[in-house]
C-alpha cells in the first residue's frame, strides 16, 4: 500500500508514560464523547480511579479515600459539560475535584498529621512491612514533616501535596485549583520553606 | 541540600498507599454507572408528547452555537453546513424510509472492497470534531479541529498526532487492552465480534454484574452508542453489515438529507428515545459508508460556567465528529492513500 509520510516525531516521554495508560491526549475526546454517550465516562474512571484513590489515601487514609475517590468521579461526571476540552489531560481537573472534597475533611486530615507528628516513624499507621524493611531514612523525617504539614494552611498544603504526591506541575496545580500561576508559586514557595525548615539535619545530609 | 529534597522527603516519608480494594473500586464504579444511567434518563420526555413544534426546532439545521451569543454566533455561521434556503418544513427532505437506507447500507457494506490489516499494521483515522459548547468561550479554531490517530491492529499501541506540539505521541498497551473508552476498538478486537445483529444488540445491552437493568429507552440509547463505536473503528464487511441490520432493529429510526459539518452530502439517521441528547448517525448518500455521528440537545440543557449559567437551546449540536479519512498503513504517522 502506498502511504504518505507526514512530519512526525515520536515523543519518547510519551512512550515512558504509556504504561499507566497515559493516552492523555484522548481524555478530552473521551469526555466529549461522554456528553453524547454518558457510558463513555467509565473510561475516565478506569484510567484514573487508582491514582486519585492513592492521593486521597495518602492525605486521609484508605477508608476516607474510598469515599473521596468515589465521589470525585460522580462529581466529575456531573460536571463533564463544563470540562475545558482544550485541556487534553484530565488529571488536574480530577485532582482539583478531589482536593475540594479533601478540604471538606481538613480537620480529619490535620488530626492525622498531628497524630503522626506525635507517634513518629513507628506510629500506628505505618505498615508492618515498612517497619520490617526500615528502608526509608526519610521516614525518620515523617514526624516533623507531618507537624509541618499540619501547620500549613489548607491552600498551601493543597498546592504542595499536589506537586509532591500527585506529580502535577505548578501550572497543572493552577488548573486543578482554578488559581492564577502567581498564587500557586507563592503558595508553593511558602509551603516549601516551612517543610524545608522541618527537615531533620540527618535527612539533609544523606539525601 | 538539593533543590528538590523537601519534595523527595515528602514523597518518601509517606508510604506509597496500597492499591484501592477491589470492593471499594467496584462500589465506586457501580455508583458511577448508576449515575450515568440517571443521566441518560434524566428529564425523560413526557409520555404524551406536546405538539411537535418545539422539538422540531433545529432538527434539520446545524445550529452549532448559541443562538444568542453574538460573537460566537458570527464565528459559527461560517460553519453552518446546511443552507437555510429551500425547505421550510422542519424535517428537511424526506427521501426513503430509514429502514430502506439501513437495508442499502447493510448490502453496500458487504460489497465494499476491504483489506483486513495485518497485526503489525495500523488503522489510521482522521476525524474532525465540532464542539458547540466550546464556542461559548473560545475562538473559531476550536469549532472544527482535526484529530489523527493510528491504532495498531493488535491493539498494543496507539499514536495520536498532537497538532500543537507537531509531534506524534505513541502510547503502548502491552496486553493489547488499552482503555476501551479511550482508544476505541482495535481491529483484532473488532474482528472477534459476532457478525450477527441480535448477538450485537445482546452484547451492547450487557450490564456489569450488580448493575440495575436499564429502562428500554435508555437501553436502546446504549445500543446505539455501542454500535456507533464499532462503526468508527473500520470493522470488516460482514460486521459492518450486521451493525446496519442491528440498527434497523432499533425502533423509531428517521432519516433526513443534509450536509455534514465539512460540507459533504449526508443522510442523517436519528432515533428519539426521549433522553436529553439525541444520538445521530451520518451516512454517505451514494455509498452508504459511515461519515460520522453527532449528539443534539433534545431539550434545553443547563451548563454552569465561570461566567455564569448558560442554557443551550434544544437543537444545539453538543458534539459532532466526522471521519474525513481512514485506512490501513504500515507505520504510525503515515496517511492512507
Amino acid at each position: 500500500m502506498t502511504t504518505t509520510p507526514i512530519r512526525a516525531q515520536v515523543d519518547a516521554r510519551a512512550d515512558a508514560d504509556a504504561e499507566g495508560g497515559a493516552a492523555s491526549d484522548a481524555d478530552a475526546a473521551v469526555i466529549e464523547r461522554s456528553l453524547r454517550e454518558p457510558e463513555s465516562f467509565a473510561g475516565i474512571f478506569d484510567r484514573y480511579y487508582d491514582v486519585i484513590h492513592g492521593y486521597a489515601a495518602r492525605r486521609l487514609g484508605a477508608a476516607a479515600a474510598d469515599d473521596v475517590a468515589a465521589e470525585t468521579f460522580l462529581i466529575a461526571f456531573d460536571r463533564r459539560g463544563t470540562y475545558d476540552l482544550a485541556r487534553p489531560d484530565a488529571r488536574p481537573w480530577l485532582y482539583g475535584i478531589a482536593s475540594n472534597l479533601i478540604a471538606r475533611r481538613h480537620r480529619a486530615e490535620a488530626r492525622q498529621y498531628r497524630a503522626l507528628s506525635r507517634t513518629g516513624p513507628d506510629g500506628p499507621s505505618e505498615s508492618p512491612e515498612e517497619r520490617a524493611a526500615d528502608r526509608l531514612d526519610a521516614s525518620a523525617a515523617r514526624g516533623s514533616l507531618a507537624a509541618a504539614l499540619a501547620d500549613l494552611n489548607d491552600g498551601d498544603r493543597d498546592v504542595l501535596l499536589l506537586v509532591a504526591w500527585a506529580d502535577l506541575t505548578p501550572t497543572e496545580v493552577g488548573e486543578a485549583l482554578g488559581l492564577p500561576a502567581g498564587t500557586i508559586r507563592s503558595r508553593l514557595h511558602r509551603a516549601r520553606t516551612r517543610v524545608r525548615a522541618a527537615l531533620p539535619a540527618s535527612f539533609k545530609e544523606t539525601a | 541540600m538539593n533543590d528538590q529534597d523537601d519534595l523527595k522527603a515528602l514523597d518518601e516519608a509517606w508510604p506509597v498507599p496500597a492499591p484501592p480494594s477491589p470492593s471499594a473500586r467496584a462500589a465506586a464504579r457501580a455508583a458511577l454507572i448508576d449515575r450515568m444511567t440517571v443521566a441518560s434518563t434524566a428529564a425523560p420526555a413526557p409520555e404524551v408528547e406536546t405538539p411537535a413544534r418545539p422539538a422540531r426546532r433545529g432538527r434539520r439545521r446545524w445550529t452549532f452555537g448559541l443562538v444568542a451569543v453574538g460573537a460566537a454566533a458570527a464565528a459559527v455561521a461560517a460553519f453552518a453546513a446546511v443552507p437555510s434556503s429551500g425547505h421550510r418544513s422542519g424535517g428537511g427532505v424526506q427521501l426513503v424510509s430509514a429502514n430502506t437506507v439501513l437495508d442499502r447500507a447493510a448490502l453496500a457494506a458487504e460489497r465494499r472492497p476491504f483489506q483486513a490489516p495485518r497485526p503489525d499494521q495500523w488503522v489510521m483515522t482522521e476525524e474532525q470534531g465540532v464542539k458547540d459548547e466550546v464556542t461559548l468561550t473560545r475562538g473559531k479554531s476550536d469549532l472544527l479541529n482535526t484529530t489523527r490517530t493510528w491504532l495498531k491492529a493488535d491493539g498494543t499501541q496507539q499514536a495520536i498526532w498532537d497538532s500543537s506540539s507537531k509531534k506524534l505521541r505513541i502510547h503502548r498497551f502491552p496486553t493489547g487492552q488499552g482503555p476501551m473508552g479511550l482508544m476505541g476498538w482495535s481491529y483484532d478486537k473488532v474482528a472477534e465480534l459476532p457478525a450477527d445483529p441480535d448477538a450485537l444488540i445482546a452484547l451492547a445491552g450487557k450490564r456489569p454484574p450488580g448493575a440495575h437493568d436499564l429502562a428500554p429507552k435508555v437501553r436502546w440509547g446504549v445500543v446505539l452508542g455501542y454500535l456507533y463505536g464499532i462503526l468508527e473503528s473500520t470493522p470488516p464487511p460482514a460486521l459492518q453489515s450486521a451493525i446496519y441490520k442491528a440498527l434497523k432493529k432499533v425502533p423509531g429510526a428517521r432519516v433526513t438529507a443534509m450536509k455534514d459539518p465539512v460540507g459533504r452530502p449526508a443522510l442523517l439517521l436519528n432515533w428519539d428515545f426521549g433522553g436529553l441528547v439525541r444520538n445521530e448517525l451520518l451516512l454517505d448518500p451514494s455509498t452508504y459508508s459511515y461519515l460520522g455521528s453527532r449528539g443534539v440537545a433534545q431539550k434545553p440543557l443547563t451548563r454552569h460556567r465561570d461566567t455564569g449559567t448558560v442554557v443551550l437551546p434544544a437543537g444545539t449540536v453538543i458534539s459532532a465528529s466526522v471521519r474525513t479519512r481512514a485506512g490501513v498503513v504500515d507505520k504510525p504517522g503515515q496517511l492512507p492513500r
